[in-house]
């Protein structure tokens, strides 16, 4: 299927590890999207993404 | 071992249910506030069967694993609910509202709970009404109807493109009130994870708290299910992402027989699949076809031409249309059933008149509707509609067609229910699209909702007390049976197994892979081989996934991706006794077409001598081949004819 990939996307997510817990913000570069994505759908393939670190 | 018994009533088929109501037990209610109802899910079917439960006077618990029962994904409905009422004075009955069911679902369903289903129908209406649901009404007043598919009557009632949202919203406070009296007790990111079954009979469940983690126990005498369908099964459907089938499957797996899996409904209406990441499908109402005529170029080349981006639709003329739809079938025209509307699709599109890039699309088109109305009139029809798709694909349907394709939307398929809506497990109900009873092989738009409300505000606060009547002497369900303490043992060990087995692959790879196991063998068009070999690939998925599954987090706590694990790992134990049943039922019905069993014109062929009757599946071990048990379909009121729209 013909399908743009974007490779340079950056995400910020919220981190914190339990209610009560002090969360802050990661960034992402999430590689491999489809243009076709919503946001939910990058974000799911940055949580799919094992290769994705916070940079 | 447990034989069907459907209890269908004896009699004319109008007379089943009000000669059943009048022998059934009731329940007195100084007996009804001793006994305790747990209901699962709180959708359309749930929240107006633990409303009207709890009116009742049962003491009722409810679960639902959203945040609120107001994000059920009834909400999402769009088009329509049917309802014999002949409001326009078009010749529709009870009678035709039966008939039409029955030969919509192929004749698959029963037809005395079909029967049912019509005849309860006006009620809801007037109780949604009483409620306050504002259905759309003519300039005088007047409640206003449109037509769906495989029908020749305006029957649906509808309020704009969201009827779903509405009719949820009249379920919702009445279970609110009932929460408010105290007379229910919502449990909202509860999921529900097993089944206790003592003595053969359904005394709870055990479900986790989705914030906290923690595992608990809930007695009752009684279980009712309204968790919804199994489309999910396919990862791309329509369906929310939360949907899934894990409390019908291990109902499954405590001894509830599981029915026709195999009928899955392929909406012909939805926005085509983009790219390659999608995770979700966006349906376009069926209702839509009322107005829109659906087309693919006549010449291939201009096909191709689409595709490239070359021409625009506009660009080709009207002779140069093929509107299939009207051309194969003039009787129906655009508004043939969703099974037989997404056949054609698939059609031209794989005889290569497909329109997008992908090939895999054709147009909707209002240009006729808004020439011959005005743009005002379809924008009161369908505003919300359009402005969603103009929203998604960026394309304006006033000027241009719509492009739509296929894809997966309801399961018609369930756990097994008898007349009484109780499953094979006594004291266990199913209700909505969780159960199979009503559709036949294809459910007919606008009778989900219709199907989701009787069950739950008129069939089973009858039905149940039959059941109860029996209750009265049984004291309040002691959770700290060892049958409960086994169920909360073994859930809690399912859970650190698969937290447990830190592989490297989240549960979402395994879920698209099994969605395209399903939609390449047992999607629109199935053969033996194809889906012989869909089970082996399941097989082998399955061992993939309890070999590498990765579910990071913490076990207490809240953990989506943990949830997820534990629906996807039921999904590929159902997903095989979806392609089983697919592969033994070797005719071709309603959504589910063998390409073995077809007419030479292409349309679905039945094989009524050898499969008129209901695929009831018992459970036998998760490598085991389940056993087939099989409740003939007796038609006493319809002949059965091979279907016909043309």
């Amino acid at each position: 299927m013909a399908d743009i990939i974007l490779n340079k996307i950056y995400v910020k997510v919220w981190r914190q590890n339990s209610p009560k817990a002090k969360g802050r913000f990661e960034t992402y570069q999430v590689e491999n999207v489809s243009q076709g994505s919503s946001f939910l759908e990058t974000s799911f393939t940055c949580a799919n993404s094992m290769k994705a670190r916070p940079l | 071992m447990s034989t069907l018994n459907s209890k269908i009533p004896a009699g004319p088929i109008a007379e089943k249910w009000s000669s059943h109501k009048e022998k059934i037990k009731v329940v007195s209610p100084a007996n009804k506030r001793k006994l305790d109802v747990i209901v699962v899910g709180t959708g359309l079917a749930g929240a107006s069967a633990a409303a009207s439960l709890a009116e009742l006077g049962y003491n009722v618990t409810a679960f639902c694993y959203q945040d609120s029962p107001r994000r059920a994904h009834s909400i999402a409905a769009q088009g329509g609910i049917n309802a014999a009422k002949n409001y326009q004075n078009d010749n529709d009955s009870v009678y035709r509202l039966f008939y039409d069911t029955i030969k919509g679902g192929d004749y698959r369903a029963r037809e005395a709970n079909v029967h049912r289903l019509a005849e309860v129908s006006p009620n809801i209406i007037d109780q949604c009404v009483a409620q306050g649901v504002p259905f759309a009404r003519e300039y005088g007043g007047t409640l206003s109807n449109r037509s769906f598919g495989g029908v020749l009557v305006s029957r649906t009632f509808y309020a704009r493109g969201q009827t779903g949202q509405q009719l949820l919203l009249g379920a919702y406070s009445a279970l609110n009130r009932q929460i408010n009296e105290g007379t229910v007790k919502m449990h909202t990111r509860h999921e529900m994870l097993d089944l206790v079954v003592i003595d053969g009979k359904a005394r709870g469940i055990i479900a986790r708290d989705m914030v906290t983690g923690e595992v608990k126990r809930f007695g009752a005498h009684a279980v009712v299910l309204a968790t919804g369908g199994y489309a999910n099964v396919f990862f791309l459907s329509t369906n929310a992402m939360g949907c899934n089938a894990s409390a019908s499957w291990v109902a499954y797996k405590k001894g509830a027989f599981f029915a026709n899996p195999c009928y899955v409904q392929i909406h012909p209406t939805c926005i085509p699949v983009h790219g390659s990441q999608q995770s979700k499908l966006t349906l376009m109402s069926e209702s839509l076809r009322n107005d829109g005529r659906v087309w693919v170029p006549k010449k291939a080349e201009d096909a191709a031409k689409l595709r490239k981006g070359k021409i625009k639709p506009n660009d080709i003329a009207d002779a140069d249309r093929d509107f299939y739809l009207e051309r194969r079938y003039p009787s129906y025209g655009n508004l043939v059933p969703r099974d037989v509307a997404s056949r054609a699709a698939k059609e031209r599109c794989d005889a290569g008149f497909g329109v997008n890039k992908e090939g895999m699309a054709v147009f909707l088109d209002f240009k006729y509707a808004i020439q011959r109305l005005g743009q005002e009139t379809i924008a009161k029809r369908y505003g919300n509609l359009f402005q969603m798709y103009e929203k998604i694909s960026d394309v304006n349907p006033y000027k241009e067609p719509m492009q739509i394709y296929p894809a997966i939307h309801y399961a018609m398929g369930g756990t097994w229910v008898d007349y009484n809506l109780m499953t094979t497990i006594p004291g266990l109900y199913s209700l909505g699209e969780a159960n199979f009873s009503d559709h036949g092989a294809n459910r007919l738009g606008a009778s989900a909702l219709m199907q989701g409300l009787a069950d739950g505000y008129f069939v089973l606060p009858y039905t149940i007390g039959d059941y109860l009547g029996n209750e009265i002497m049984v004291p309040k369900i002691n959770t700290n049976l060892p049958e409960f303490e086994a169920a909360e043992k073994a859930v809690t060990a399912r859970l650190e197994k698969l937290f447990n087995i830190k592989g490297k692959t989240p549960a979402d790879h395994f879920h698209k892979k099994l969605g395209a196991i399903l939609w390449d063998h047992v999607g629109m068009s199935r053969n033996e081989a194809g889906l012989k070999k869909a089970i082996e690939e399941i097989k082998k998925l399955r061992k993939e996934f309890y070999a590498d599954l990765l579910v990071p987090g913490e076990l207490k706590n809240v953990n989506p991706e943990l949830e997820k694990a534990g629906r996807v790992a039921d999904f590929l134990e159902f997903g095989e006794l979806l392609a089983r049943d697919a592969l033994n039922r070797k005719e071709s019905c309603g959504g589910h077409f063998r390409e073995e069993s077809a007419t030479d014109e292409g349309e679905a062929k039945r094989d009524d001598e050898n499969f008129a009757y209901v695929a009831a599946w018992e459970f036998k071990g998760v490598e085991e081949e389940p056993t087939l048990h099989k409740e003939e379909l007796v038609f006493e009121t319809i002949q059965l004819t091979q279907r016909s729209y043309k």
